[in-house]
Formats: structure tokens, C-alpha cells, sequence
């Protein structure tokens, strides 16, 4: 294949990715962002698998099997815990203002330079061989494809001058592009959606390169998986390969391989970038967790099928299995696919350079070079207006710098190195920032001194056992360095430390550089005590969910400041146009600003500048102009708590006022109810002074005409007598009535709950009525039954009740051939007792009536009122307290049947109730 | 997210980590190969899918809590207006 189609489908293909990223920058600009959805965020999130994915994984598996899936279990596994641990890092990203991982760990810890600096240049030491392999991918997989279709091994050699080298112009096409992409302008939030959002095709079209070259191996070169693996399991040399005999270092390996790749998977660099400075919104987290697993998942399901399939066909070891992707469809003449998966393989080894390397100089702009120009040259810099151009010319220089030394670091030390293990390294180097940043999110004494101690001294011990040992395999230092130790030291054998052998490398590696690093931290952190600022910082990263407010670290000054000279500092970071933006889009939210800077707009400044050049240098450049007192950490603190325990104040108020307001309801409730009872009570009152003054008036009245006429006849005498004694029998039953209602209502009255038989009880009270129907010649049936029953009440009460029906019902029968029926029978579980009148009757709409106190059916033809009309009210008490019933079935000419039901005892000796 | 759905994420990440280590892993460790795929790859792969339905069935399912919403742009975080005009937080217009 011609290089002049290969690199015009590569440039072209590279044209298409710039489009995509102006597109996405005009859109973010317009302020209708393209990436602001959950799956453009996933995608981006892939940036996590490069070359060494593409074309790495296939080598790694072609010798040492499954070996290759922790480095995607591992992220799996991160991608389960992104609730707790991402969306925590993001939060505080947002309210920091936190640009870059080195700016994270420095804000953490006291907006720590020093540490922010250091992380830095972990970060470039550490990063040089991943970036260097993806070069040597770009430049291997180049190289293959232009000898198609001849597929043979050969050596992307250093042994012409580096002019002669594509991977020279390869690194120099790159830099271009990255600088073109990443570079354009200065933004004071360092975020590129352009370059997210070509990342997301390229993740996408990496997927798809990789899967559709997995297919074709599988079912057109092969016959399907259970073909493929049929044959890898007949062949001598590759069924080992379906074991986990051939992971290097066993369990121990696997396991720290998978560690390290969780760690790598949060703290690389570019993987902070989109996983955290990118992220858009909180919520894309949610699909990402179970989206970006599936990913992965997709991408790894035919590696070893490429890796068994490519061992099969080229048997003879003639080709490199780092390049399996490519040479399979070379060697079976398909080259529109191999163009494919060349540019795969392309778009993995570009989307992670040019991510890493810009994320990598806004690092080196924000935390090393100008931290060390502010410090080192104010002056120079105090003389400049506008130094939006010097910080994009540090990180279009930090670009520059950071490929060509990928590209040195291929040239000597990297080619002896497969893919796979030059990466490692890398991931060895990003887990050491592991503890600072997991540690410190959850424990708020971590501190600056602790965090510079673990952090330095796990940088040295990966260096010495990792770093180290990849330089003196490639020559730059004695092999004996690795073989025998320094100085023929046994002990300190950088692959075996301290005499600790049987670990594999990385496994090793791991063990005592996070050893050191966890140590160190908490040793560092556990005495002393902590600056104010570091305090603060703490205490708002660890409380990030809890706190309200997130400016304690600008509280720390309460200086004097004029607005002015707050303005000329943004303007020389940010340029004048998009300083003045900011302070009038400040202006608008707080309406207008003061001539004298108060903490707000201090601290508003100070976010602004940290997005330009960090939280360290902003910090130095506002304390530069910011002159007066400082708060201490106590007043800070208790600012802090006081708008923490405001909110709680506020929400335990909003809580007793929802109580208040449902206790006034009651009141209200209980108040109405007292003033009906009130009302009803004078109306009892009044009703019942009416009720005793019937009687006593006719009694006054009779014994008056008695008192006046001493020789009244006999007869007479006698006739008015009985009068006045009926009369006053009339009172003394009204007065007991009103007492028993009273007692009733108020509840006084004491019960005397016992067993009873209902019959008998009913008979007793039909004797003491006896008198009344003998009387008026009302004849009564009894219908009572043979069964005994037994109910749970009070006698005296109860025997009440049915006498004042009988009573009732004689005084309401016809005067002549009266009849009263009494009838007792069971109905469901409960009693119900009958009495039956032949009376006038009752209309239906005073069947409700009667039961109410002083209620007398009172019309031309029942004529003067017979009772008191407190009968039934009471017996209607009484029937209640037992748990039963009483009402009235009538009609007016047909008698009335008062019914009474009362719950019978079960066999349990239970009382049924409804 | 629920304190439920809290959970069996807890639940899950200590089960994924039990299952594709020593020893769990070892089990399957066997030169069987159901369908044609070798045992080891098979449960390999298998638990990875398991674990991404579950994932699929514990976070879809699960509401986003009320407090766990991020800040109101505006709401005391003076910087927050300036990090975006509008609630997608894009940056300002460059200028020209």
C-alpha cells in the first residue's frame, strides 16, 4: 500500500477529528454544548483505552493469556464505586474551580505549590513512557502497513538519524495537531469540549475498528470461537494460554494489576481531565456507571481471539503480536480493513496524546512554571499587562516538550520494551496519587507535611524499582543494577527490595512505593498541627456534601483591596476583554460592586485566577495586592460551622413550624368541638329547668288550691293528692334521669362489668314493669327461647334500658287491645332484643330524633307528652358503652320495634366486638 | 440515589472483587470448555456482563435524592455564575 494513501486517509481522518472538535467549540460557545449528555461523557471516558489497548492488549495476551482483563476490571470495578468516590471529586472540583489534578492535591492540602508542583513533575517523569508507546505504536503500525502486502517483523529501527525516522514526524504531526486542539485560547474554567467531544468519536471509532477486526478474525478467518479455540487448544505451545498458569505473577500479579489499574483509571492525568474537569453534569455519572463497563466490555470481547488467531496464522513467530490487529487482515488481503484498523490503532494512540499532553501543560503552566516565575520574577511580570499570551505560550512550549521527550524516551530507552510494560509503569506512577487524593477526601487531618512526605517518598521507591530498572534494561545503566543491586548490594535489588522476592514487578512495586506513600501520610499528618489554610481546606473537601458554603479558604483574609487593582490582576491573566466580562457579569448578580473589595469579590477573583493559573499562584498573586489582618483558623471555622448550623437551625425550624401548625389545627379542632358542647349544654340546661318546672308548677299549683280551701271534700282532697305526689315522682325520676345522663357524659359513672343471663335479666325486668301493663291492660308475649346466654355488662344498666322500652312501649300502646311483644334471638355473633308496640308509630325522620336528649314525639294526636325524654337517650348510652346498638323500626300506624343489639360472648370468653 | 441502592452498590463492588479473585477465580480455573470457550474466559466474561446488568438494574432503578442534586448555580457560589451563563456551564464566548 502506497504511504501516500495511508497518510492522506491518516490526515484526512485527523481533518475530520478537527471539525468535529471546531464544531464542538462553536457550539460550546453558542452555550448549546454537544457533550452535555451522558453518552458523549462515557464515550470520553474511553480516552482510557489507547493503543496499548488496540494494539497492546493483543500482544500481552498472545504470551501471557488472560493477563490482559485486569487492566479492565480494574476500572470496572471504579466505575461500580463512582458514587462515592467521582461525584465527590467532581462536586468539589466545581466549587473549587480545580483545573487539573495537581491542582487538586495543592488545594487539598493548603493550596500547597510544593505539592502541586511535585505532582507535576511525577506526572511528566511518570507519563514519558505511555506516551512514548503510543508513538511507537503509531510509527509500528505505519511502518506494517506500508509493506502490504508483505507482512513481515521488522524493527522500527533507531539506527538512522532521527530525520530519517517516521516516528520523528509522526511526534511533529502531533504536535501541531495538539497544539491546534488544545491551545486556541485561554480559558479560565480549562475546558476544551471540542477536544471531548472528538475524543468521543474517536472512542467510538476505535470500537468499532477493534470489534470489526475481532469479527472478521473470528468468523471469516475462523469458523466461529468454538473453532478457534478448538484448534489453540490442540496446539501444544497455546493451550497453556487458556490457563491462568501463564499470568505472571500469579494471583498476587492479577490482583495488583487490577489496583493499580483502578487507580490509574481516576489519577492518570487525561482520565482527571474527562472524568472530573470535563464533566459537564453531576448526573451523567449515573449512566456512565454501568455504560462505560459495557464499553470496555465491548471492546475486550475478541482480543483473544486476535491474539489466538494471530499466534495460529504467523505459527513461525514472524511477526510482532503487538501488531496482531494489523497484520490478521494484511495477511488474509483485506487492506480496506487493515486501513481500518491502522486508523483505529491511530485514533487510540492520538485522542490519549493530545489529552495527556494538554492536560499535562496546563500542569506544568499552572503548578511549575509560574508558581516558580511569580516567585522568583514578580517584578518582570508585574511590568506586563496582559499575560494571557505568556501562559498559552508556556503551554504551547509544555506541548512541545512533553512529545519530543516521549519521542527521546522511545528513541532510547522504550523499544526494548513491549507496549504492555511501558505502560505499566505509567500506571505505577498515577496510583502514587492515590493516597493523597482518596485519603484526603475522607480524613480531614491528612495534612501538607504528611501528603509531601508519603507523596515524595512513593515517587522514589517507584522510581527506584520501575523507572530505574527500564533505563538499565535499555542500557543507560548497568544491567547489574537490576541483576545484582547497586554497588553489589543484595538487599536493595530494585525487583527485589529489602530480600522480598516472588513478587513480579509491578506487584512489588506496588507493595512498597504505597506502602511508603500510606505511611508517610499518616505519619506526616498525625502530629502537629495544621496552617489555618490547610485546616480549612480540609475541613471543605472532606465536608464537601455537608457544607453550604464553600469560601472559608477566602476568609482566611480580611484585607483591604480596592476593586481596581483587583480588576488589573484578572486582566493581566485572563486579557482585559474577558475580565471585564467576568466583573460585569458579577456586577449584574450582586448589583454593582464596591469601591473597596470585599471578601466575596476577593474570593470571586481568586476562583477566576485559580482557573487561569491554579489554586497555589492565584492564592500568591491575591495575598500579592491584598494587604491587612488574618482571620484565625478558629474565626474561620466557627464562619464555616455557623452557616452549617444555620441551615440546621433552619431546617429543625421548618420542622417545628410544620408541628406548630398541626397542633393548631387540633386546637382549633378541639375548641369547635367545645363550643357545640357548650352550646349544647345550655340548651340542656335550659331545656331541662323547663322540663322540672311542668311538674313543680302543677305541684304548687294543687298544693296552693289545698293550702286555700282546708274543707275540700274528700274526694277531692284525695284526687288533688295524688296528683301532687305523681307529680313529684315525675321530678324525682326527671332529677335522676339528668343526674344519670350527666354521670353518663362525663364519664363518672362507675360500670360493674360482669358475666350476665340475658334472659333472666330480661325476665327481671319485665316483673317490675308488671305493674304498668297490669295497669293499663296491655298484654305482653314473651318470646325469650330455651338457650342461655351469657353477655359481658352491667346488670342495673342494662335492666334500665329494657325497662324504660317496656315502659315506653305501654305508655305508646292503643288503649284498648294493646300488646307488647319481648323477643330475644341471636343474630350473626351478637343478641338482639326486641320490643314490639302496636302504638301510633313513628315517622322515619324521627327515628334519628327520639334517641336526642328532651326529644319527644310530640304531635296533636300523641297529645300531652308522657315522658321526660331522657329515656332514650340514656339507654342509648348505656347500649354504646356495651359496644351495641340501638335504634327504632317503625312506621306511622304500624307500631314501632325498638331493637337493642349487644355482642354475645365468643366460646374464648372474648367479647365480639364490631 | 437511595440508601438502599447505596448499599447494594457497596454489596456488589465487594462481591465483583471476591469473584474474579484468588480463590473464586481457581474454581474455574479448569480445561472445560462449555460452548467451545475455555472455562477460565467464559466465567471471566460472564461475571463482567452479570455485574453490568446488575449495575444497569441497581442505577436505573434508583432515584436521584434531593440533596445529592449538585448546587444552584448562583446560590452563594458567586464563582458559579461566572463559570457558566446558562445551567450547562460552557464557557464564556471567546472573544474575537
Amino acid at each position: 500500500m502506497g504511504d501516500g494513501v495511508i497518510i492522506a486517509s491518516a490526515l484526512a481522518y485527523m481533518g475530520v477529528l478537527f471539525g468535529i472538535a471546531y464544531y464542538g467549540d462553536q457550539r460550546a460557545d453558542a452555550g448549546r454544548s454537544i457533550i452535555a449528555n451522558p453518552y458523549i461523557y462515557t464515550l470520553s471516558l474511553a480516552i482510557y483505552c489507547t493503543a496499548w489497548t488496540f494494539y497492546g492488549s493483543v500482544g500481552l495476551a498472545a504470551v501471557s493469556g488472560v493477563d490482559f482483563l485486569p487492566v479492565y476490571l480494574g476500572p470496572t470495578l471504579m466505575a461500580v464505586l463512582f458514587w462515592f468516590v467521582l461525584r465527590r471529586i467532581i462536586r468539589i472540583t466545581k466549587v473549587h474551580r480545580i483545573t487539573s489534578i495537581a491542582d487538586f492535591i495543592g488545594s487539598r492540602y493548603g493550596k500547597s505549590g510544593l505539592l502541586a508542583g511535585m505532582v507535576t513533575l511525577i506526572v511528566m517523569l511518570g507519563i514519558l513512557p505511555y506516551i512514548s508507546i503510543q508513538l511507537k505504536a503509531i510509527a509500528a503500525s505505519f511502518s506494517l502497513l506500508r509493506q502490504y502486502p508483505e507482512v513481515s517483523r521488522l524493527a522500527i529501527s533507531t539506527q538512522h538519524p532521527f530525520w530519517m525516522d517516521t516516528t520523528f514526524y509522526v511526534a511533529l504531526v502531533l504536535i501541531v495537531f495538539t497544539i491546534l486542539f488544545g491551545t486556541r485560547h485561554i480559558d479560565n474554567t480549562e475546558r476544551h469540549e471540542g477536544m471531548v467531544a472528538a475524543a468521543a468519536f474517536e472512542s467510538l471509532f476505535k470500537l468499532v475498528a477493534f470489534v470489526l477486526v475481532g469479527a472478521v478474525v473470528t468468523f471469516v478467518i475462523f469458523n466461529g470461537p468454538g473453532d478457534l479455540f478448538q484448534k489453540a487448544a490442540t496446539d501444544p505451545d497455546l493451550a497453556p494460554l487458556l490457563r491462568f498458569e501463564v499470568v505472571p505473577g500469579g494471583y498476587g500479579g492479577w490482583l495488583s494489576l487490577t489496583f493499580l489499574s483502578m487507580m490509574a483509571f481516576l489519577f492518570l492525568p487525561r482520565q482527571f481531565q474527562v472524568l472530573v474537569v470535563e464533566n459537564v453534569n453531576e448526573a451523567h455519572i449515573r449512566k456512565a456507571i454501568w455504560l462505560f463497563p459495557l464499553y470496555l466490555f465491548a471492546i475486550n470481547l475478541f482480543v483473544l481471539p486476535i491474539a489466538l488467531g494471530g499466534r495460529l496464522v504467523f505459527n513461525n513467530g514472524s511477526v510482532d503480536a503487538d501488531t496482531f490487529v494489523l497484520a490478521l487482515p494484511m495477511a488474509e488481503q483485506m487492506p480496506l480493513l487493515a486501513l481500518l484498523a491502522f486508523l483505529g490503532g491511530l485514533s487510540a494512540a492520538t485522542s490519549m496524546i493530545m489529552f495527556e499532553t494538554v492536560t499535562l501543560s496546563t500542569m506544568v503552566c499552572n503548578d511549575l512554571v509560574m508558581p516558580i516565575l511569580l516567585r522568583t520574577n514578580p517584578r518582570w511580570l508585574a511590568g506586563r499587562s496582559d499575560l494571557s499570551g505568556l501562559l498559552l505560550g508556556i503551554r504551547r512550549a509544555g506541548i512541545v516538550i512533553l512529545i519530543l521527550l516521549g519521542y527521546l524516551y522511545f528513541r532510547f530507552v522504550g523499544e526494548s520494551y513491549a507496549l504492555v510494560a511501558s505502560g505499566l509503569v505509567s500506571f505505577a506512577a498515577a496510583a502514587q496519587f492515590a493516597p493523597p487524593i482518596l485519603i484526603g477526601l475522607f480524613w480531614k487531618r491528612a495534612n501538607r507535611r504528611g501528603a509531601l512526605i508519603g507523596l515524595s517518598s512513593g515517587f522514589v521507591v517507584w522510581a527506584y524499582t520501575l523507572f530505574l530498572p527500564a533505563m538499565a534494561r535499555s542500557g543507560w545503566i548497568s544491567a547489574n543494577f537490576v541483576e545484582t543491586g547497586p554497588f553489589g548490594l543484595e538487599l536493595l535489588k530494585p525487583y527485589a527490595l529489602f530480600g522480598l522476592e516472588g513478587l513480579d514487578p509491578y506487584m512489588h512495586a506496588v507493595f512498597w512505593s504505597m506502602l511508603v506513600n500510606i505511611g508517610g501520610l499518616v505519619y506526616g499528618s498525625l502530629p502537629g498541627r495544621p496552617d489555618p489554610i490547610e485546616q480549612v481546606q480540609g475541613s471543605q473537601f472532606v465536608d464537601i456534601f455537608k457544607r453550604e458554603r464553600h469560601d472559608g479558604d477566602s476568609l482566611l483574609w480580611r484585607g483591604v483591596v480596592e476593586t481596581a487593582d483587583l480588576y488589573d490582576l484578572l486582566a493581566r491573566f485572563l486579557g482585559p476583554q474577558r475580565a471585564s466580562e467576568a466583573f460585569d457579569r458579577y456586577a449584574a448578580d450582586q448589583g454593582g460592586y464596591p469601591f473597596q473589595a470585599d471578601s466575596r469579590l476577593i474570593h470571586y477573583t481568586e476562583r477566576l485566577l485559580a482557573g487561569a493559573i491554579g489554586a497555589a499562584s492565584a492564592r500568591v498573586m491575591i495575598s500579592s495586592i491584598v494587604m491587612g489582618e488574618v482571620l484565625s483558623i478558629e474565626e474561620v471555622m466557627t464562619i464555616l460551622d455557623e452557616s452549617t448550623q444555620v441551615l440546621e437551625y433552619s431546617r429543625r425550624l421548618e420542622q417545628k413550624s410544620r408541628e406548630l401548625e398541626a397542633a393548631s389545627a387540633e386546637l382549633r379542632e378541639a375548641n369547635n368541638r367545645l363550643r357545640e358542647l357548650d352550646r349544647l349544654k345550655d340548651e340542656f340546661i335550659s331545656t331541662v329547668t323547663h322540663e322540672l318546672r311542668t311538674p313543680l308548677t302543677s305541684i304548687r299549683a294543687f298544693s296552693e288550691i289545698l293550702l286555700a280551701n282546708p274543707d275540700m271534700e274528700v274526694a277531692q282532697r284525695s284526687k288533688f293528692l295524688s296528683i301532687i305526689v305523681k307529680e313529684s315522682e315525675r321530678l324525682t325520676r326527671l332529677i335522676n334521669q339528668v343526674l344519670d345522663m350527666a354521670k353518663i357524659d362525663s364519664g363518672r359513672i362507675d360500670w360493674h362489668i360482669d358475666d350476665l343471663d340475658l334472659g333472666a335479666l330480661i325476665q327481671d325486668a319485665i316483673n317490675s314493669t308488671s305493674q304498668l301493663f297490669h295497669d293499663k291492660a296491655v298484654a305482653l308475649r314473651e318470646d325469650l327461647g330455651d338457650e342461655r346466654v351469657i353477655i359481658a355488662g352491667d346488670r342495673d344498666r342494662l335492666i334500665q334500658v329494657i325497662i324504660n322500652l317496656l315502659s315506653n312501649a305501654v305508655k305508646f300502646c292503643q288503649e284498648q287491645g294493646g300488646e307488647v311483644i319481648i323477643r330475644l334471638r341471636p343474630s350473626l355473633n351478637r343478641w338482639r332484643i326486641e320490643v314490639i308496640d302496636n302504638g301510633p308509630g313513628i315517622a322515619p325522620d324521627q327515628h334519628k330524633l327520639i334517641f336526642e336528649k328532651f326529644h319527644q314525639v310530640n304531635d296533636s294526636h300523641a297529645g300531652k307528652p308522657k315522658g321526660t325524654g331522657l329515656g332514650l337517650p340514656i339507654s342509648q348510652k348505656i347500649v354504646e358503652h356495651h359496644h351495641g346498638r340501638i335504634w327504632v323500626e317503625s312506621e306511622i300506624g304500624q307500631g314501632a320495634t325498638f331493637v337493642v343489639e349487644l355482642p354475645g360472648k365468643t366460646r374464648d370468653g372474648e367479647e365480639a366486638r364490631k | 440515589m437511595r440508601q438502599q441502592s447505596r448499599e447494594y452498590i457497596v454489596i456488589l463492588f465487594i462481591g465483583a472483587v471476591l469473584a474474579i479473585n484468588y480463590p473464586v477465580l481457581d474454581l474455574f480455573d479448569r480445561p472445560w470448555a462449555p460452548f467451545g470457550i475455555p472455562l477460565l474466559y467464559f466465567y471471566l466474561y460472564l461475571v463482567w456482563l452479570v455485574l453490568i446488568i446488575v449495575l444497569i438494574a441497581v442505577v436505573e432503578s434508583s432515584e436521584i435524592h434531593k440533596s445529592e442534586e449538585p448546587p444552584k448555580p448562583g446560590a452563594l457560589e458567586s464563582e458559579s455564575v461566572s463559570r457558566s451563563g446558562d445551567s450547562s456551564g460552557h464557557p464564556p464566548a471567546e472573544p474575537p
